[in-house]
C-alpha cells in the first residue's frame, strides 16, 4: 500500500501541465510512405525490410486540438 | 501468455503462434499486459505486426518512444490491446513479486552455456558477466529448452498476479479500474480527479494566456557534485514535492490580468513579463530563458540585460542578484490550496 501511494503521489508531478501528443504512427509501405512525406512532416522512421516502414508524423489536426 | 486460467509458451524464432492464439474471439477487448514491452517484448514482435496490418487495424499510441497501448483489431469479433506494464508499476518484476507477496515469485532465468559437444550455439552464452541478478547456469539444450519454457510461463504468472493484486488494491481504495489508465500519471490524475479535486480550482489556460504562461516554463537547473567529506553528517532529503505541494501558494482559481508593478499586493501568485539585469556578473546565473540559436531552442541563463517571464517566488528568490522590473502579466486566486493535501492525509 505504502509503494503504491508513493507511487501515485511522485506521479501526479507534471500532470498539470502536459505536453500534448502531436504525433500519430503508422505502418506502411513504400508507396504509401512517398505519399506521407509529401503530407506530413516526418518525425521517426524505422525500416521493416520487405518495403515495410514504421513511420512517426506530426499530424496538423492534432495541432488543433 | 496467461490469460488468467491457462499457461501457453512456445518455443520458436516467429512470434505467428502466439498471435494466432491471442487474436481469437474470446480474447475480444482483452488488454495484454507485458512488462517492459516499449523496451524488450516490442522488438521482437514489431515485425510480425506489420505482417497483420493487411488483415487487421492497428492503432499504436507512442509517447516519448514508450508504446503506452497498441490495439489491433478487425471487424467487431477480434480485438486486444498491447500495454506496457512497466508504465504503470515502475519496478523489475522480481521486486513487484515480492512486494505485493504473490504465489509465483519470479523464477531464476536458466542461461544455456557452450559445452565441448554442444549442438545448439545459437542459444549460448559464453560471457555471461553482463548479468547483474543471480541466474541459473545449464549445460544441457534439452534441459535448457524445458527450463527456459518454464521460466517464461512462471513470469507471465507472476506478472498476472501482481497486476490483479494492484488493481484490487486501487478499486478498493479509490473506484478506480488500472485498466483504463496506461501510466501511473494517468491513474494518479484520474484518482485525485475522482476523489480530490474541489471545485473552480484549477483553471483551464488557453489561447493568449496559456501561450504567455508556457513562455514561463524552462526544465530546473541542475548541479553536479563529487561527493567527498570527512568527518560531515549526511542528510537525505525526502518527499519535497508533497512538501511544496503542501505548503506553498499555487496558481488556481480565477485568472485577471495586470499591469505595472504587482508586488504592492501581498501574498499574490503572479506570472508576469519581466525586464531584467543582473546587479553583476554571476558565476552561476540561475535564471533561465529559452534561445533560438542556431541548432535550434536552447536553455539559457545569460548574464546582462534580457527580457523573460517569471512568476513570483522565482522574482523574490532572485531580487539578491538581479535587477526586476515588472510590465504586465496574470495574476491568481493564489490560495495555499492543499492541492493534494486530501490525498496525503489519506495516505497518513
Amino acid at each position: 500500500m505504502n509503494m503504491t501511494c508513493k507511487l501515485i503521489m511522485n506521479s501526479l508531478y507534471g500532470r498539470f501541465a502536459m505536453k500534448p501528443i502531436f504525433t500519430d504512427q503508422k505502418f506502411i509501405n513504400k508507396k504509401q510512405l512517398t505519399k506521407l512525406i509529401e503530407k506530413y512532416e516526418i518525425i521517426e522512421l524505422i525500416d521493416l525490410k520487405n518495403d515495410d516502414f514504421f513511420c512517426s508524423f506530426i499530424n496538423p489536426k492534432n495541432l488543433d486540438k | 501468455m496467461y490469460d488468467g486460467k491457462n499457461k501457453y509458451s512456445w518455443f520458436s524464432e516467429n512470434p505467428e503462434e502466439l498471435f494466432n492464439q491471442l487474436l481469437q474471439t474470446k480474447y475480444y477487448g482483452y488488454s495484454v499486459y507485458a512488462h517492459n514491452l516499449s523496451n524488450l517484448d516490442i522488438i521482437f514482435i514489431f515485425k510480425y505486426i506489420s505482417y497483420l496490418r493487411n488483415k487487421y487495424i492497428i492503432k499504436p499510441i507512442i509517447k516519448d518512444g514508450n508504446i503506452i497501448s497498441l490495439t489491433i483489431e478487425k471487424c467487431n469479433n477480434i480485438k486486444i490491446t498491447f500495454k506496457d506494464s512497466y508504465l504503470l508499476l515502475k519496478d523489475s518484476l522480481a521486486k513487484l513479486t515480492k512486494t505485493f507477496n504473490v504465489d509465483t515469485p519470479k523464477g531464476l532465468e536458466p542461461i544455456l552455456i557452450p559445452t565441448w559437444n554442444s549442438t545448439n550455439k545459437y542459444y549460448e552464452q559464453a560471457n555471461i558477466s553482463h548479468y547483474n541478478k543471480k541466474v541459473e547456469i545449464i549445460n544441457n539444450y534439452n534441459e535448457w529448452k524445458n527450463k527456459v519454457q518454464k521460466y517464461c510461463e512462471n513470469d507471465c504468472i507472476s506478472l498476472y498476479d501482481v497486476l490483479i493484486k494492484f488493481r484490487e488494491l486501487v478499486f478498493t481504495n479509490w473506484k478506480i479500474d488500472i485498466e483504463k489508465y496506461p501510466t501511473t500519471p494517468s491513474l494518479a490524475f484520474a484518482i485525485y480527479r475522482a476523489h480530490y479535486l474541489k471545485d473552480h480550482l484549477i483553471p483551464i489556460s488557453e489561447g493568449e494566456v496559456f501561450d504567455f504562461i508556457s513562455k514561463s516554463f524552462t526544465g530546473g537547473s541542475t548541479d553536479m557534485f563529487k561527493p567527498y567529506g570527512e568527518n560531515i553528517r549526511c542528510y537525505d532529503v525526502n518527499s519535497l514535492y508533497p512538501y511544496i505541494m503542501k505548503t506553498s501558494l499555487f496558481p488556481v482559481g480565477i485568472i485577471r490580468k495586470f499591469i505595472g508593478d504587482i508586488t504592492i499586493l501581498n501574498n499574490i501568485y503572479w506570472i508576469g513579463d519581466c525586464d531584467i539585469s543582473t546587479k553583476k556578473d554571476l558565476y552561476q546565473p540561475y535564471l533561465q530563458l529559452h534561445a533560438n540559436i542556431k541548432n535550434g531552442m536552447r536553455t539559457i541563463s545569460p548574464n546582462g540585460s534580457f527580457n523573460m517571464i517569471l512568476n513570483s517566488p522565482e522574482y523574490f528568490n532572485s531580487l539578491k542578484d538581479y535587477n526586476i522590473k515588472i510590465n504586465h502579466g496574470y495574476f491568481f486566486d493564489s490560495k495555499k490550496t492543499y492541492l493534494i493535501i486530501s490525498l496525503m492525509i489519506y495516505i497518513n
